[in-house]
């Protein structure tokens, strides 16, 4: 069965989701929100990314979106079994990314049709069912160096800034 | 009978962390006092973060000096840090009052991680001072914290780099995880294996399992053979 990884635009975001909150009193079908505001649409659609179940994959989609950044930091992603999406209700459409890494852009699909509700059903799935995981700053390093080592990369569509290359070659 | 400052206790409370350096606290009422050494979060409760310090206190004849326990909940016996100018302070705290209302993510360096970094570079120690203050009193929200965290691994200023590695291994104790997150980042960025020991006896208590990861992560990056030498100056 395949994954599903979705970039965390901050763990901490995801840590003490409830802080606030009586967890109580938020009925089953509402949740916190500040995951919600981690999930940022475009046209009602969520960028996500399929992983092979032996997460074979993982690493080199990790690679693609934090190149795909201009800072060199932390990369966080939730990982989570592609059918909890049609316990949810939720649809996807295959679509190119646009990563430096042509095969990870391959691996794009788009959560699509998202409602209000349907975002943060999708939180709350992540918050209960989905594995979350950070990558620090030098390990994000070294895989964008492998990955460009491996030619997975073009160095030249990267966005990262031109001094962050200095401190990959040393990572 | 040795005088008692209002709001110290003294607690039997131990531990192996090693006192912030050259760290001197402003004087209180009759007392000097020094902090000789950092006490964890109580790990149970994760509730306190203190000092144990020494103080030295004017007797009607003589200066005694006693050791007591300040803990960070009970904090009136601290002041917060103050220089002949109170400058960095008031810098420092309208540094982290602007940061509630910044949107946080990591990819992009916020305004407030630049900030940060030219106040240290201006005040260095100073600003030191009031960062902790503000962190470790829990004087500013979580997630403000665990950007300054995250960002006083990337600073570049050397004279301040002990004062920035002890507030970050004291913070792997902090009540909040999304604090603790922020100190595990910022260690990794200094990549320093002097933060071992700290790391691994936040893990024994981490209750959170993302966060038991990424520090597990750090450890092994520390028990790396090379050092990662990321600075661009």
């Amino acid at each position: 069965m395949a994954l599903v990884l979705r970039m965390i635009k901050k763990q901490a975001r995801w840590l003490d989701p409830w802080e606030g909150l009586d967890r109580d009193s938020v009925r089953d079908d509402d949740g916190p929100a500040d995951p919600v505001a981690d999930l940022d649409t475009k046209g009602n659609a969520l960028s996500v990314f399929v992983i092979e179940s032996n997460r074979d994959n993982l690493e080199r989609v990790v690679a693609a979106l934090a190149a795909n950044r201009e800072s060199l930091q932390a990369f966080s992603y939730a990982l989570f079994d592609e059918n909890l999406l049609s316990e949810i209700n939720i649809k996807c459409r295959a679509t190119r990314a646009e990563t430096p890494d042509d095969e990870v852009n391959g691996w794009h699909r788009d959560l699509i049709a998202l409602t209000g509700l349907r975002l943060v059903a999708l939180a709350r799935a992540i918050l209960d069912h989905a594995s979350l995981d950070q990558r620090l700053p030098r390990e994000v390093a070294a895989l964008i160096r492998d990955a460009i080592s491996a030619h997975h990369l073009d160095k030249s569509r990267c966005r990262l800034k031109a001094d962050e290359w200095r401190r990959i070659g040393n990572a | 009978m040795t005088a008692q400052p209002h709001g110290v206790e003294t607690d039997s409370l131990t531990s192996g962390m090693v006192p912030p350096p050259d760290v001197t606290l402003r004087p209180g009422r009759s007392a000097a006092r020094k902090i000789v050494e950092a006490l964890p979060a109580d790990s149970a409760k994760r509730s306190r973060v203190g000092w144990r310090v020494t103080c030295t206190f004017s007797s009607t004849t003589q200066w005694v000096e006693t050791e007591h326990v300040i803990q960070a909940d009970n904090a009136t016996g601290l002041e917060r840090p103050k220089t002949d100018d109170d400058t960095p302070y008031r810098s420092v705290q309208a540094a982290f009052g602007s940061a509630k209302d910044e949107f946080l993510e990591d990819g992009t360096e916020s305004q407030f991680a630049r900030e940060i970094k030219v106040l240290i570079a201006k005040h260095r120690r100073s600003a030191l001072e009031a960062i902790s203050h503000l962190i470790l009193f829990t004087k500013t929200g979580h997630h403000v914290a665990n950007e300054a965290l995250s960002t006083l691994g990337t600073v570049s200023e050397p004279t301040t780099y002990e004062y920035r590695r002890w507030l970050l291994e004291q913070s792997l104790g902090a009540p909040s995880a999304v604090v603790r997150d922020g100190a595990v980042i910022g260690l990794a960025w200094l990549d320093d294996p002097h933060a071992v020991p700290y790391v691994q006896r936040a893990v024994q208590g981490e209750q959170v399992a993302p966060l038991r990861r990424s520090m597990e992560r750090l450890l092994e990056q520390l028990g790396k053979e090379s050092r990662w030498h990321w600075s661009l100056e």
